[in-house]
């Protein structure tokens, strides 16, 4: 847990189950750790571990199974993958936008650096 | 209040049990030994009284109140006890205590006398030197019992007093309390009793009729030695009801 | 259950006026951080709480009963401050019997366990311990005492790294297991930031800030840039500090966060130290 990022916990939680459900880490339809496990490896208030659940969880993408435990919703991967994706320009583009004209990059020479960017990969 | 009296008694009642035996031991070997040598002497003249062994006793008590007080109040109350419930406690251990000193006291020296049968000496506290060896009262086990339980109690009572002011004051009052108390009992009161002939009078007055002494028994010094404690009681409760603790 | 409501609390020792009219309420099943600097009164606070001194003005409830003098209450918390009054004769074994008879829900097997893991010599005199060792023996008593309200006056002093993360892990556990308030009074703010839930910020003896802690976090940000440009955008703003660095300077800015960005202004959150420590100097 980054102390000094932008974003409260809550939300940090929420991305990194986010990311593991992407990932594969945490497949759909699998169990995700409780609550418990998220607030002591992560060493956070559990109050503030439910906050981030419970976020996915009002969004569709985990759901309670009552006395078993939180798990992925079916369809979640590419639900999230809809939402990063209409996120994206915000999250990286216009932020790599303000750089670049701090900096005097042109667009052309972005693009140009986006291509050579995924020949590398 | 069960919970609290089982700490005291683990606390300090084992201790004092402990002391009455290791006492005992002493006091058997030492007087019978003494008493042995004694008769071994011929001769009538010899006659004696041996006692005043259950001064050890009153120290004692004195000690064990002064010490254990502050500690347990402390400890007690960092546990969620009151600082009413407490003192009660270790009031109801100090009657405790001096029972036990008291019953301990009676009994060695039935023993001893027991074990010493002979004319020309004999085991005794020091009542009988008090009241009169012939007085009926003072050689009455049960008023002895009584009397050296109120003498215990007031001992006890007076030591727990000075613990209550002790955990009371500050760094200085500490240093006043822990000498001025010997000076005062030691030095400041014979002065005063020596060379001011009112008070003088007053006092073996009131010792001589409060004491018992007039009327040779030894119950009515028991009442007043209970008297004294209830003061001194009292004054520790207040003390103790105001007592911070960190 | 019951909370505990400080009312107008205040406390002086002689002249010093320790604790200003504090007014607060301690809710049940909770982790609050209880913040201050050396002497801003925070044990003052604990000790009041707790039937050790007693109030020179205002008063402390549990439902409607003072908790001053009344075992029935102070059954219900629990605390050892920073000098642990056990007997100078008894050693860690019996301080957990005692612990054992006085407190009904005392998970003495628990207590046991975590001795060992942690490897405290409890034939040892709890006085004589280090002052780590009594640290952990405090922490691992508290934790296993279970009662609503738990309170623990800087439970990492002398603890190294590893120490510190086993206990704030033994502490969450604890808490998402069996749900009890537990009061960190500590300067470690850092550590304890993401654990606590409530945080009370308490400055020269009076309380500063009694929130959540996210609202609190909500509560003001930082901006930084050119100094002038800085200086510009805090001209209508509450600022509570400043630094410069060359021709860079940061504000630390109560008040909420601007939605959008401004050119040339870097903005972001303050985390909960800064915070405190902007609040809290001078």
């Amino acid at each position: 847990m980054d102390n000094y990022q932008e974003k409260p916990i809550f939300l940090q939680i929420a991305e990194t189950i986010e990311d593991g459900i992407i990932t594969g880490a945490y497949p759909e339809e699998s169990q995700v750790p409780s609550i418990t496990e998220f607030s002591i490896i992560y060493k956070i208030n559990p109050a503030t571990a439910n906050k981030g659940v419970n976020i996915l969880v009002d969004e569709g993408i985990l759901f309670k199974k009552r006395g078993v435990g939180m798990f992925v919703a079916k369809g979640a991967v590419s639900q999230l993958k809809q939402k990063r994706k209409k996120d994206f320009f915000e999250v990286y583009i216009e932020r790599m936008i303000k750089e670049a004209k701090k900096l005097g990059v042109t667009s052309t020479d972005i693009i140009g650096m986006i291509e050579r960017g995924f020949i590398d990969e | 209040m069960k919970q609290l009296m089982k700490y005291h008694i683990k606390d300090t009642y084992l201790g004092a049990l402990f002391f009455i035996a290791i006492y005992t031991i002493i006091n058997f070997a030492a007087f019978t030994t003494i008493s042995v040598l004694v008769m071994k002497v011929d001769g009538t003249e010899v006659k004696g009284n041996v006692g005043g062994f259950e001064m050890a006793y009153l120290i004692c008590i004195f000690v064990i109140f002064v010490a254990s007080y502050g500690e347990n109040l402390r400890f007690l109350t960092q546990y969620s006890f009151t600082r009413k419930q407490v003192i009660k406690s270790t009031f109801l251990t100090v009657a405790l205590i001096s029972l036990t000193f008291s019953l301990a006291t009676f009994i060695t020296t039935a023993i001893n006398n027991a074990f010493i049968r002979d004319e020309k000496f004999q085991f005794m506290t020091y009542l009988s030197e008090l009241y009169g060896a012939q007085n009926s009262l003072a050689n009455n086990g049960l008023v002895t019992i009584i009397f050296w339980f109120a003498l215990f109690f007031v001992f006890a009572m007076f030591g727990l007093f000075l613990a209550t002011l002790f955990a009371r004051a500050n760094k200085y009052g500490r240093v006043l309390i822990a000498v001025g108390t010997p000076v005062l009992i030691f030095i400041v009161f014979p002065i005063l009793i020596g060379s001011i002939r009112p008070l003088q009078t007053l006092l073996s007055n009131a010792l001589y009729i409060l004491g018992g002494f007039r009327t040779h028994n030894p119950l009515i010094g028991a009442l007043s030695l209970l008297v004294c404690s209830g003061i001194l009681g009292s004054l520790s409760y207040l003390v103790n009801r105001r007592l911070e603790v960190k | 259950m019951n909370s505990i409501n400080v009312q107008g609390l205040s406390k002086s020792f002689g002249t010093v006026e320790a604790l200003k009219n504090v007014t607060l309420t301690i809710e049940e099943n909770k982790i609050y951080g209880l913040l201050g600097r050396n002497g801003a009164g925070k044990t003052t606070l604990l000790n009041s709480i707790n039937n050790r001194i007693f109030p020179t003005s205002g008063e402390i409830l549990f439902g409607e009963k003072s908790v001053i003098e009344n075992e029935d209450v102070q059954r219900n918390f629990f605390f050892v401050g920073e000098q642990l009054l056990f007997p100078e004769n008894m050693n860690a074994k019996k301080a957990i019997r005692w612990t054992k008879e006085f407190y009904p829900h005392f998970d003495e097997d628990y207590a046991k366990e975590l001795m060992s893991l942690f490897e405290v010599p409890i034939k040892k005199k709890v006085k004589s311990l280090s002052t780590g060792y009594k640290t952990i023996f405090k922490n691992i008593i508290a934790l296993s005492v279970n009662v609503p309200f738990v309170f623990l006056d800087e439970p990492v002093l002398g603890l190294d790294a590893n120490h510190r993360e086993l206990f704030y892990k033994a502490l969450l556990e604890k808490y998402s297991n069996s749900p009890s308030t537990y009061v960190i009074s500590t300067h470690l703010i850092e550590e304890v930031a993401n654990i606590v839930e409530d945080v009370i910020i308490i400055k020269k003896g009076e309380i500063l800030r009694a929130q959540s802690r996210d609202s609190l976090l909500e509560t003001g940000y930082s901006v930084t840039g050119m100094a002038n440009l800085v200086d510009q955008f805090c001209q209508d703003k509450e600022v509570i500090g400043l630094d410069a660095l060359g021709g860079i300077k940061s504000a630390y800015i109560i008040g909420e966060k601007p939605r959008e960005t401004v050119d040339g202004l870097d903005i972001s959150t303050m985390d909960l130290q800064k915070l405190f420590v902007k609040m809290t100097n001078a």
